[in-house]
């Protein structure tokens, strides 16, 4: 299990586990970031994670990225 | 015929993800009838207008753009209220199909209402495009609604949509949930015939909320509370989601529409490719590139929207070819200055009285005609934006800008309103509704003002030839660069005062990149240029006639000479000047001019020197001003009553205080709130003062 921002880019990792208040739990949910569901973080800019989540393109910054873990 | 009458018009309401189009689907079925208000109680704009393309006319709600009906953001209240409490005919889920699973998501929470729906699967021209497929039919029998596909862009597709749904709002339809087909399928059906036995309408829809854990059913729950936590309690979630039922719904919904709906959708090539938006990602937001090429783009915006020469042919302006955004200007100045003539024109021959000819064509022509010589950069200003929000490159943007604005408790969104607050508040007031929350809104429109704007430029030039004839220039930058000092003081201010909020997650959806489409910029457009003439007809016209009356008579209401200390603008800055005085300007006998220049600034910064002109040297004329021999006249006035600190107080005051009507009137439209309003227009105020007196203090003491 690694943190999305040290996940390697442009590979499907499966999300683990959201270390967040319950608000923005809900927003990644409903953007469909969640425990059990498929993530690839793509790009990394300017202090922000681009990740691919089903057909959509989701920017997160780093501060949250730390938080989201996956395998 | 008279049951005809009586009967209530059908309702359709839209609902969507942000970006999936809907906006442009309201305004093709709409057309001119929409218009905008607001929801209850919320900044949330509401759409609303007619369709008539079917036998009997229907009413299309355009709901808010969200990706759920939980109740975590003041959109997703409104459109589960609405859907929930209004009970529309019938809900148009537009969802776009180029991003299908996501946008199904909320489609299963729509669905667990008892509201007809049809499914409009939208830019199904991209999907084909690329070269997948959607089986609409399995689909519609998946979800046990109809499906449409349609491209809204194109127009293709709509009447088909409009057909099915008109039959399917004569329908009637009982909700259902991923829920049911899911392990916890049993218990949920226990907890479903308690609604039931309740007898509250959308069983389904409340059933799956109270297993979430939702905020909002207390009302709803109100008598079975304990038996559903005794269901719940019996409930076993998988290891994953921990005990989270929010989570746990989530994940069955988002399982349910990978199991049953991906076999709806056939993909040509494989799903890791890079598509074409990543590709252009690669530059745009890359690391080395990516600011460069955005401060290029806004330089672009600039320099097309305001600068006096479009081509680099000198510093100086005269003989440059003017940017579109000046000459547009230009022409708009010739058509109000000939309004102003023929009206004149007209009186006279009238013969009407001098007061008549005054209110209106000093007082209400001229107002509003100053206020309307912008309207050709803005909507040049909103163009731009228009096309940069169209395309996708505006959330690139924010995603450029997030981390330097972070500091400062803004978001990236709120970087191009403050920029825009450079060539004129009104647009960049409006532009501030791009933002995430009411309360970002609300910060970025209070420190608006301290990008000092175009109209601010006269009076800079003025006071910098005059009073620091060998550094002019600096002078000028200087006004900008107090500008921004006040609003990085104001926004660490703020941040720790009223604007708490926690905005340390960044959180946004990139949209693919595509071609804007002339069509909708043209409603954009359509859409502000509307707004700003309403206002600049209305409540400027009011503040403007006010304001004649205000300089042209005294408190006898004889007329006197405009502006005059007999007027009762004159007497009323004489009795104010011991608020001033602690600012430097206000000791000398003339003071009570600066004050009058100041209050007319109030109106329009345009005004403040032409009011400076007609007050200094009132035997020239402010008409004439732009004679040099004139503004050389009134450079030599301004010299014998400001000394340097004096001045530099007088031209921050100007910079930092109310900027105009305009501004005041958008303000108090964009933050929906008239307390909001006047206590933004106290705190520009209190910081003119304040930076005035800083400023001068400052001065005084370095010996500048």
């Amino acid at each position: 299990m690694v943190a999305l921002i040290s996940a390697p880019l442009g590979e499907a990792a499966t999300v683990a586990k959201i270390d967040a208040e319950d608000r923005v739990k809900r927003r990644l949910e409903d953007l469909g970031v969640l425990a059990g569901q498929p993530v690839t973080p793509v790009a990394d800019s300017m202090g922000n994670t681009v990740l691919r989540v089903k057909d959509s393109r989701l920017v997160i910054n780093h501060g949250l990225a730390k938080r989201i873990f996956v395998y | 015929m008279r049951q005809a009458a009586n009967k209530k018009d059908m309702i359709f309401a839209l609902a969507g993800n942000p970006n999936s189009g809907k906006t442009t689907l309201f305004n093709l079925l709409t057309g001119s009838s929409a218009h905008v208000g607001n929801w209850p109680g919320v900044t949330v704009d509401r759409r609303e207008g007619v369709y008539r393309g079917l036998r009997e006319n229907v009413d299309i709600i355009d709901l808010p753009g969200i990706y759920s009906l939980s109740p975590y953001t003041p959109e997703e209240t409104v459109s589960r209220r609405y859907i929930l409490d209004n009970s529309p005919d019938l809900v148009i889920d537009i969802v776009d199909s180029t991003n299908l699973e996501r946008n199904l998501y909320l489609t299963t929470q729509i669905l667990e209402s008892d509201i007809p729906v049809v499914i409009a699967l939208n830019m199904s021209d991209i999907t084909r495009k690329e070269g997948n497929h959607i089986d609409a039919s399995l689909l519609a029998d998946r979800f046990g609604v109809p499906v449409v596909e349609i491209s809204a862009i194109d127009r293709d597709g709509v009447k088909e949509l409009m057909d099915v749904a008109y039959k399917t709002a004569l329908t009637t339809r009982a909700g259902w949930s991923p829920l049911e087909r899911s392990p916890l399928g049993e218990s949920f059906e226990r907890v479903i015939k308690l609604f039931r036995g309740k007898n509250v309408p959308h069983p389904v829809f409340h059933a799956a909320k109270a297993v979430e854990g939702d905020i909002l059913e207390a009302d709803a729950t109100a008598g079975i509370k304990s038996e559903i936590d005794e269901i719940k309690n019996s409930m076993r979630l998988g290891d994953h989601v921990a005990g989270d039922f929010e989570a746990a719904v989530a994940d069955i919904r988002y399982n349910f529409i990978a199991e049953y709906c991906s076999g709806a959708l056939r993909r040509a090539g494989s799903s890791g490719d890079t598509s074409r938006s990543d590709r252009i990602d690669m530059i745009l937001t890359n690391k080395l590139f990516g600011l460069p090429i955005f401060f290029l783009v806004m330089f672009m915006v600039f320099h097309l929207t305001f600068s006096e020469s479009l081509v680099f042919s000198g510093y100086i302006a005269e003989d440059g070819i003017p940017s579109p955004g000046i000459m547009f200007q230009g022409w708009m100045e010739l058509f109000t200055d000939w309004l102003s003539a023929s009206a004149r024109g007209l009186l006279d021959a009238a013969n009407a009285p001098a007061w008549l000819g005054g209110i209106l064509i000093n007082g209400l022509l001229n107002g509003v005609g100053s206020v309307l010589s912008f309207l050709p950069q803005i909507l040049m200003l909103f163009l731009f934006l228009s096309i940069l929000e169209d395309s996708g490159y505006m959330a690139r943007a924010a995603l450029l800008m997030d981390r330097p604005l972070r500091r400062f408790g803004l978001s990236g969104r709120a970087f191009l309103p403050m920029l825009m607050g450079f060539g004129c508040s009104v647009p960049a007031m409006m532009g501030s509704r791009t933002l995430a929350t009411a309360s970002e809104r609300r910060f970025v429109i209070m420190l608006m003002p301290f990008f000092s704007c175009g109209a601010k430029l006269p009076i800079w030039s003025l006071f910098g030839a005059a009073i620091f004839p060998s550094h002019a220039d600096l002078a000028v930058f200087g006004m900008y660069l107090i500008g921004i000092a006040a609003a990085v003081a104001a926004a660490i201010i703020l941040r720790h005062t009223i604007m708490k909020d926690d905005a340390s997650f960044f959180i946004m959806e990139l949209p693919a990149y595509r071609m804007p489409r002339p069509r909708n910029l043209c409603m954009h457009l359509w859409e502000k240029a509307s707004a700003f003439i309403t206002r600049a007809t209305t409540i400027i016209a009011g503040a403007a006639v006010i304001i004649w009356f205000l300089s042209n008579f005294d408190f006898t209401l004889n007329m006197v000479e405009p502006n005059s200390r007999d007027s009762i603008v004159g007497i009323a800055a004489s009795f104010a000047l011991p608020i001033f005085r602690p600012l430097g300007f206000a000791g000398t006998p003339d003071a009570w001019k600066a004050i009058v220049a100041i209050v007319t600034g109030l109106i329009a910064k345009e005004m403040v020197v032409s009011t400076l002109g007609v007050l200094y040297t009132p035997e020239i004329g402010a008409d004439a001003l732009e004679d040099e021999h004139a503004a050389g006249a009134l450079s030599l006035a301004l010299v014998g009553s400001f000394s340097h600190a004096a001045a530099l107080s007088f031209m921050t005051f100007n910079l930092l205080s109310i900027p105009c009507m305009a501004a005041v009137a958008t303000a108090r439209m964009e933050l929906r709130s008239a307390r909001h309003m006047a206590e933004t227009a106290l705190f520009w105020l209190a910081t003119a003062w304040v930076g005035s007196f800083v400023v001068y203090r400052a001065a005084s003491i370095i010996g500048i």
